[in-house]
């Protein structure tokens, strides 16, 4: 979380206009879910490793970090895919690898989505993407939460390694049950110092007129330039394209 | 001594479970004054600061502003916290947002201004705060004193006429203190008034035109720097002592009784150096 967000604040594309990142990330997504299965995956996947790497120059290690999780356990479960179960007469397990391609199709069109998003996520620091879901419709009391929600997690963060820390000083982790029971009584006392926290700063924010909304000016994007916008709907155009093109090649 | 700006008479105020934290207090600020409330810790220098912008209501006595009582009611208070700005002494505790920017917009919003006028606020707010180079930065990636400075110009942006702080420098390094101080003090050429907690003596010596000497959930005396930090047996029952940069000042050769003496080491440097150099 830390990393993700450290990063999303420092990459090249961190001041790009957010409307622009969401077009070209959300639409690369929906290329590699409507396009013709692996083939639209992993030209997806290639394309946003190389917007990744080449274009926002994130950190390799960084982006293939944030993706090893999520594809690690999707291939850890597609052999599940490949298995066929019967029940009748009695239990059978039966190895399918007919089931093969259906298997490559989906890891490829995960890989391709994760990809996508794993790019969104490390160019758009939260608080620039947050106020974007005022666009479609959320209301407004719940992007509020979200922004609140989002700063108070680095908050407690703090307090609960400060917390760890200091517990750790007084070796209040050395060996398996003193940590576990240590660990209970810094999640109580966090709770605790979680509620005087809510209240201070209540009165924080009651001495800025709070009254129940947290209104804040939009963050100053720089404005999307329409041509710009264009360019990626056509990239993404021809991405597609280039599934379907792949589809009839290899096919014939 | 001006106008007062913003009174406290009879105040008393007892914490749930009967801890009596103010006691019949009294305290004059006055306009365009720098007022430094000076106790030990426990002696309820917080408790105060939160009755002067109404967060806390007295159980006897009342707080006037601008010559009559304050009032309760929503529409009192919202006037109340537009007059008068509370900065809480944990910087975490007044910023809600990751942006330094949004969490400052917050207030002038608050007070109904357009979007317009309020990015002009935060802009001001920001130079005044001198923030202006690490405004792209979240909030959580600025340091103690930054994060101290954005929750002050929070404040600033409503452009209040009182601004009070709990504990400013507490947890500052010298860098960082001086970076406040300087900000601070361009608030107060610009007219603001300012009030602030603190238990540090010299601090209040450099910094206050008045000071309120606080004990027990009381005011034991108020009065300008002089006449309450020099007065050894006034503070001796406190276990304070006059500021050192005066005590050596007072003890230059060719100092005359009456003058005005140095408040910060600049100048008793200086004074040190006239010295020699005569
Ligand atoms: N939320 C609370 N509940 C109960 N008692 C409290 C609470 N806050 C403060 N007190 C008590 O009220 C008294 C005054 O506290 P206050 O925080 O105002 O002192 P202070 O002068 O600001 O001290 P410090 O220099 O330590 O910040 C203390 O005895 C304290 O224990
Ligand atoms: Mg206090």
């Amino acid at each position: 979380m830390h990393l993700i967000d450290r990063i999303a604040h420092t990459s090249r594309w961190s001041r790009r206009p957010t409307t622009e990142k969401l077009l070209l990330c959300l639409g690369g997504l929906a290329v590699c879910l409507a396009g013709p299965a692996p083939f639209s995956g992993v030209l997806a996947f290639a394309a946003a490793c190389a917007l990744a790497l080449a274009a926002a120059r994130l950190p390799a290690r960084a982006f293939f970090g944030v993706l090893a999780l999520p594809l690690g356990f999707l291939a850890a479960s597609l052999p599940m895919l490949m298995i066929s179960v019967g029940f009748a007469p009695g239990v059978t397990v039966s190895w399918r690898p007919d089931q093969a391609p259906v298997a490559a199709a989906l890891f490829a069109r995960a890989a391709g989505a994760t990809a996508w998003l794993a790019l969104l996520i490390l160019t758009t620091p939260a608080h620039a993407m947050i106020p974007q879901l005022r666009r479609i419709g959320v209301p407004a009391f719940l992007v509020e939460i979200m922004l609140l929600t989002y700063r108070l997690i680095f908050v407690f963060a703090e307090t609960a390694a400060a917390g760890y820390h200091a517990q750790a000083a007084r070796l209040g982790h050395a060996g398996w049950r003193r940590a576990v029971h240590s660990l209970g009584e810094l999640a109580a006392a966090l709770f605790a110092r979680a509620m005087t926290r809510a209240r201070r700063m209540e009165t924080g924010l009651a001495a800025r007129g709070f009254e129940g909304d947290l209104p804040v000016l939009p963050e100053d994007d720089a404005p999307a330039a329409a041509a710009r916008l264009a360019l990626i709907a056509a990239g993404l155009l021809l991405l597609l394209a280039c599934g379907f093109a792949a589809e009839r090649l290899i096919h014939v | 001594m001006s106008e007062p700006i913003l009174e406290a008479r009879g105040l008393s105020y007892d914490y749930p479970g009967g801890i009596a934290a103010l006691s019949g207090l009294d305290l004059t600020v006055a306009r365009g004054r720098r007022l430094a409330i000076l106790g030990p810790n426990g002696a309820g220098k917080t408790t105060l600061l939160l009755h002067l912008n109404g967060t806390l209501r007295p159980k006897a006595g009342e707080v006037r502003l601008d010559g009559a009582a304050a009032g309760y009611t929503r529409a009192a208070l919202r006037a109340w916290r537009a007059a008068v700005g509370l900065v809480l002494q944990e910087a975490d505790d007044q910023l809600f947002s990751a942006s330094v920017r949004q969490d400052i917009s917050f207030g002038p919003l608050n007070l109904g201004l357009s979007e317009e006028e309020a990015r002009a606020r935060v802009s001001e707010a920001i130079a005044a705060m001198r923030l202006s180079h690490v405004v792209e930065r979240p909030t959580h990636m600025l340091s103690f004193g930054q994060k101290k400075r954005v929750a002050i110009a929070g404040i600033v942006a409503m452009r209040p006429s009182v601004i009070v702080l709990d504990e400013p420098t507490a947890g500052l390094d010298p860098s960082g203190e001086r970076h406040l101080l300087y900000a601070l003090a361009d608030l107060h050429a610009a007219g603001t008034t300012l009030v602030f907690s603190t238990h540090d003596i010299d601090f209040a010596w450099a910094w206050a035109d008045d000071v309120a000497l606080f004990q027990e959930g009381k005011v034991v005396r108020q009065g300008t720097a002089e006449e309450i930090l020099l007065d050894a047996a006034l503070l001796k029952p406190l276990g304070l002592a006059p500021p050192l940069i005066a005590e050596v000042a007072r003890r230059l050769p060719g100092y005359a009784p009456g003058a005005p003496l140095p408040r910060d080491r600049a100048a008793l440097l200086a004074r040190l150096n006239g010295e020699e150099a005569r």
